[in-house]
């Protein structure tokens, strides 16, 4: 699948993991709301996200990519030998509210797919809004070749790569 | 091979269908043949006065299915899932070999003549039929039964309240279904028709009925019926939908209140709460970036 040219991917890893995560996602954001007829809304709410999540499936290549999780793991296992990257690993554990420095496994077994689809690939962008991702996107660079896009940058990202495509 | 006696309906019913859409009209075309067809030796759960479901049936298509003789498909349908039963090779074999030489001519035709009859229904109308006429066979007091029924939705509700946690979809919307049957009722009171209102509360008791045997499951500890893994439902069971599928279906042609599933927010919502639902989705964006 492409959007503007760029081939749009996700991995299996990625898609199980916001099927099992977006429930309860929708079901807190509507208890906030604290709705009157509380139940019926949380469903309908659930309903539209499962409708919307079945649309962005089918838009996007969903891959079965294997990755390396030992050098993700040494990665961040260096991250926090060193003091200047731990205490910026500190503040995405205090942000995350865990206990670990570390990424969860989840999380680790994401990296290490999307670096081994870089491997295979020109330029890969890895959009997320994870911020053990965010925080070290030079260092990931670095590491894997990968570009860091938070997704908050992703409308920008588009607009400039239009712009790069007019000026051609 | 374990076939109980009184299945022989249900597999003369696939075969003589070749599939049946949900498990609702499967239930209910059982049912029909049964009483319009006088077989004897069916099921014992028909004589129950909450209406016409029988636990037995549902656990002799799990031991057909079990056996190879049937096959059942969950569907994943444009609103909720559904089941498809079908018979099988094998089942079909058997049929032949073992259960068509033992039922009489007569039987046969009158189970034909039943099936021809009410299979061209919907499971929506089939269903609205039998509700119907046991209605007319059991009912005297339609408005106390529904009074009765409101309790005991409260009383499933509570339970189910205890049990939500909002990473289960499954919970999530039987408490939906819970809250539409209910206020469903309260808006069909005041009216006049008993039809409406008997058709209804037995499929309202049904559902009710249902969510209260899983949730006998439900409430032990590592059991989950709907194949769950770590609390979260792969499969959620078609059967529970299936019915609330006939009662928001029900609800919308008899104009007691809009299906569910085709809501929006907004009319669900008053202005305020949904202004609010929409702050606490910016506040999520807004949070995203540390």
């Amino acid at each position: 699948m492409r959007a503007n040219g760029i081939r749009v991917v996700t991995s299996t890893t990625i898609k199980d993991e916001a099927t099992k995560q977006f429930p309860s996602a929708s079901n807190r954001l509507v208890d906030m709301a604290r709705p009157q007829r509380l139940r019926q809304v949380r469903a309908v709410a659930l309903t539209k996200c499962t409708t919307r999540l079945r649309e962005l499936w089918s838009r996007v290549d969903v891959l079965t990519l294997h990755g390396n999780l030992t050098l993700v793991k040494r990665f961040y296992q260096k991250l926090s030998d060193d003091p200047l990257t731990k205490s910026r690993l500190e503040k995405v554990r205090k942000f995350k509210k865990s206990r670990s420095l570390m990424p969860e496994d989840s999380d680790l077994e994401i990296m290490s797919e999307a670096a081994n689809l870089k491997r295979s690939d020109n330029e890969v962008y890895f959009v997320t809004k994870d911020e053990h991702f965010c925080e070290f996107p030079k260092e990931i660079h670095e590491e894997f070749g990968l570009r860091v896009l938070p997704v908050q940058d992703l409308i920008q990202f588009k607009s400039q790569l239009e712009a790069v495509r007019r000026s051609h | 091979m374990i076939v109980p006696e009184r299945a022989s309906v249900l597999l003369f019913m696939l075969n003589h269908l070749g599939e049946v859409v949900t498990e609702l009209k499967l239930q209910k075309l059982v049912f029909q043949v049964q009483n319009e067809a006088k077989i004897p030796g069916g099921y014992r759960y028909f004589k129950h006065y909450y209406g016409p479901y029988s636990q037995e049936l549902s656990m002799d298509s799990v031991t057909l299915m079990n056996e190879g003789l049937i096959e059942r498909q969950a569907v994943i349908g444009r609103n909720y899932p559904y089941w498809v039963f079908r018979v099988t090779e094998k089942g079909k074999e058997h049929f032949e070999q073992s259960v068509l030489p033992a039922i009489s001519p007569k039987s046969i035709e009158r189970m034909r003549n039943v099936l021809d009859k009410y299979s061209k229904y919907s499971h929506y109308k089939l269903a609205e039929i039998v509700y119907h006429e046991w209605k007319i066979k059991e009912f005297g007091n339609i408005d106390s039964e529904i009074q009765a029924l409101e309790r005991d939705l409260q009383a499933v509700t509570s339970f189910w309240e205890t049990t939500y946690f909002p990473e289960c979809p499954a919970i999530t919307y039987f408490l939906a279904f819970l809250e539409y049957s209910q206020e469903a009722l309260t808006k069909v009171t005041p009216t006049k028709d008993a039809v409406i209102k008997s058709v209804l509360a037995r499929a309202c008791r049904e559902l009710t009925d249902n969510l209260a045997s899983i949730a006998q499951v439900c409430s032990k500890k590592d059991v989950c019926p709907m194949e769950a893994e770590k609390g979260l439902c792969k499969t959620p069971d078609p059967s529970i939908y299936e019915i609330f599928d006939f009662i928001e279906d029900f609800c919308e042609r008899q104009s007691i209140l809009p299906k569910l599933s085709q809501r929006e927010l907004t009319e669900l919502m008053t202005e305020d709460e949904y202004k609010r639902l929409q702050n606490t989705f910016s506040t999520l964006t807004a949070s995203s970036s540390f």
